[in-house]
């Protein structure tokens, strides 16, 4: 068969355009890829950097009932690695940001400034909190001038919730017990980035219980904000985006579909931080405030003939009675208050705060105690810390409600198979009733539930799990398993979400909305 | 690919072939960009659009060679196919975990979207008026 000049041409571009230029596009794609999962942070000598703590927040003003304070969100450069600078987008411009101290019953009103560049929405997390000040997703404060629509990429709904210029007022009534809350960004589709640059603070409410127990306190009662990040070279995060700008379409790459992973472990944003500790007793706030990645946590060196972790309060304050642990499990959003004794230790002990959910590399170790001097100790841990505690009775529930948590063909992850859509009420529990909540999981997902605390029940039908003890509002369901709660509806009526705390599931639609009525 | 017609093409036929071969093209190339956007988001968000993108590559250089009516005729029913594939997944959805997931309207596939109905519009009037447009070599 003879094949002409022309015919030879048009079977060669034929061949171009129908071959070589799909397998370049699958080059360009595979190559951003590769590019993305390639990035790793700069070297870091661990346990050389001292333990920052957040400063307190003082208020602008207070009345007998409230205490007024103002917060401005704004990016800046922090030494997070040292020698490099990283542009954060913190609370006041730092990572983490100020924490707030507060009482039971005493009013808090925040005015948060929003100086960043995209919408913002502040979600009190723990916070027994009005729907207007929860931070539902929708609710956004716009930063000045902004021109782009506030609509959802996801759901291609137009703006559905309240919109504030440049500031909005939170209220937050504190009318729950003392508990270690903290407040993060809940910006609809794009809460993992922005948290992921820093957009997280602690929120710690006090109360008389706790003054009248003789746990460690003043320097010795410690927050522990734990978190991961990668950084490039030149000191700045590395967060996958697809679209880095925050303003096009939501979403991290196939890649870190699963939550975004960082290779470099910070606690109170510095990266593997070493704390000088006296052989005394020090109560730990411990706070997962990573995007995706959870820790099983564990002393190295273990304390001799003791197990190391005392936990004293879960995410709804102090138990009624400490358990005691060998390692603590934590999963994103979870918090954990927990007395470590060092009076085991001898003088000049160096203890390390491992991650066991990792066997080697950088994520497998977290900080480091070093034991540098002998002084007294009046604290101690009792038998009985809060009062017992008046938990949903599940006989009492008249509603049993299950929620399937899975993922989807087309890179979205749902509940009970429907994608978030915040004009769709997926579950509308009466005030003041007790509901169980059923939650089945195909992954591992933290399960948190705005506005209420609750108990869980069970675990695959059996006991709850060792760290399963007192009031939770953040539940991890592990792959394959069922969990079963139990929470009552009290406080206040109105539109709340309760979502999976892997920011990148929730970013990709793994929410649903309930109405209390 | 079809043929049987021994009229030499117009000029402005020929300009309109050269055309809708021009419009296949930026479909693929189209199709191709939403591909390695969709791929690096979600596989299946990707890779429907690759055998998309070739068989508009291919119909282009059809198209630019001198299409007959098998081509004309097959590039209007697969044009047409992707188009109201593109309304159903933006209006309906795509079945995914027991329910319709609705995919989001961008940009590009808007661009693609325009560009697949121009080529259809393009192809309807040389169908209709062989003599004009279709060649011999098709």
């Amino acid at each position: 068969m003879r094949i002409t000049r022309r015919g030879f041409l048009k079977l060669g571009m034929m061949a171009g355009a129908g071959i070589v230029l799909p397998v370049g596009a699958m080059g360009a794609a595979g190559a951003r890829l590769g590019a993305a999962n390639s990035v790793t942070s700069p070297k870091v000598q661990p346990f050389v950097v001292p333990l920052p703590v957040p400063p307190v927040l003082d208020p602008v003003r207070t009345d007998a009932t409230t205490d007024y304070y103002e917060i401005t969100q704004r990016s800046s450069g922090q030494e997070i690695l040292p020698g490099l600078k990283t542009e954060v987008w913190g609370y006041d411009g730092i990572f983490p940001g100020p924490t707030i101290e507060t009482r039971t019953g005493r009013k808090v009103v925040i005015r948060q400034w929003n100086e960043l560049s995209v919408p913002v929405s502040t979600h009190l997390h723990g916070g027994r909190t009005p729907p207007e000040s929860d931070g539902y997703p929708t609710d956004l404060v716009l930063p000045q001038g902004y021109e782009h629509g506030a609509s959802s990429m996801h759901t291609g709904h137009g703006p559905t919730g309240e919109h504030s210029h440049m500031f909005k007022d939170y209220a937050y009534p504190n009318e729950q017990r003392g508990a270690t809350l903290w407040y993060h960004d809940h910006r609809m589709d794009f809460t993992g980035p922005q948290v992921y640059r820093g957009l997280t603070g602690l929120y710690v409410i006090r109360d008389e219980v706790e003054d009248g127990l003789p746990l460690p306190k003043g320097e010795k009662e410690v927050p522990l904000v734990v978190s991961d990040r990668t950084f490039e070279e030149d000191g700045s995060f590395f967060y996958p985006s697809i679209d880095p700008s925050l303003e096009g379409e939501p979403g991290v790459l196939v890649s870190q579909h699963n939550g975004v992973l960082g290779d470099t472990i910070l606690v109170n944003g510095a990266p593997w931080p070493i704390l000088e500790v006296s052989n005394t007793r020090y109560r730990f706030r411990v706070l997962n405030a990573s995007n995706a990645r959870d820790y099983e946590l564990e002393l190295d060196p273990p304390p001799p003939g003791i197990k190391p972790f005392v936990q004293v309060g879960s995410d709804g304050g102090l138990l009624e009675a400490p358990v005691h642990h060998d390692r603590i499990r934590i999963s994103p959003a979870e918090r954990f208050d927990v007395v470590v004794d060092f009076s085991r230790y001898s003088v000049g002990t160096r203890v390390t705060l491992k991650n066991r959910e990792e066997e080697k590399g950088p994520p497998s170790e977290v900080m480091r105690f070093e034991v540098v001097r002998r002084e007294k100790d009046e604290s101690t841990v009792p038998e009985k810390l809060a009062p017992e505690q008046d938990f949903p009775d599940p006989n009492a529930a008249e509603v049993t409600r299950r929620f399937r948590f899975s993922s989807s063909l087309m890179g979205m992850w749902s509940i009970n198979g429907k994608t978030f859509d915040p004009e769709r009420m997926d579950a509308r529990p009466f005030l003041g009733s007790t509901e169980i909540w059923e939650f089945t999981s195909s992954s591992s997902h933290p399960v948190h539930v705005h506005l209420v605390h609750f108990r869980v029940l069970s675990r695959n039908g059996g006991k709850p799990g060792p760290y399963d003890a007192g009031w939770k509002d953040t539940v991890y369901v592990t792959s394959g398993e069922t969990v079963r709660v139990a929470a009552r509806f009290s406080g206040y009526r109105g539109r709340y979400v309760f979502h999976c705390h892997n920011l990148e599931h929730e970013d990709m639609m793994m929410m649903a909305n309930f109405e209390v009525a | 690919m079809g043929g049987g017609i021994k009229t030499r093409p117009s000029v402005t036929g020929t300009r309109l072939r050269w055309a809708a071969a021009g419009l296949a093209f930026v479909a693929e190339l189209t199709h191709l960009w939403a591909f390695a956007h969709g791929f690096v988001v979600f596989p299946t968000r990707g890779l429907p659009l690759l055998p998309v993108a070739a068989v508009q590559g291919i119909l282009a250089v059809g198209l630019l060679f001198g299409a007959g009516r098998w081509t004309i005729g097959f590039g209007i029913v697969f044009n047409v196919a992707v188009a109201l594939g593109w309304a159903f997944t933006r209006s309906v959805g795509v079945p995914s975990g027991g329910v319709l997931v609705r995919m989001p309207v961008g940009p590009l596939d808007l661009v693609a979207t325009a560009t697949e109905v121009a080529l259809v519009a393009a192809l309807v009037v040389m169908l209709a008026d062989p003599k004009s447009y279709l060649s011999s070599r098709g």
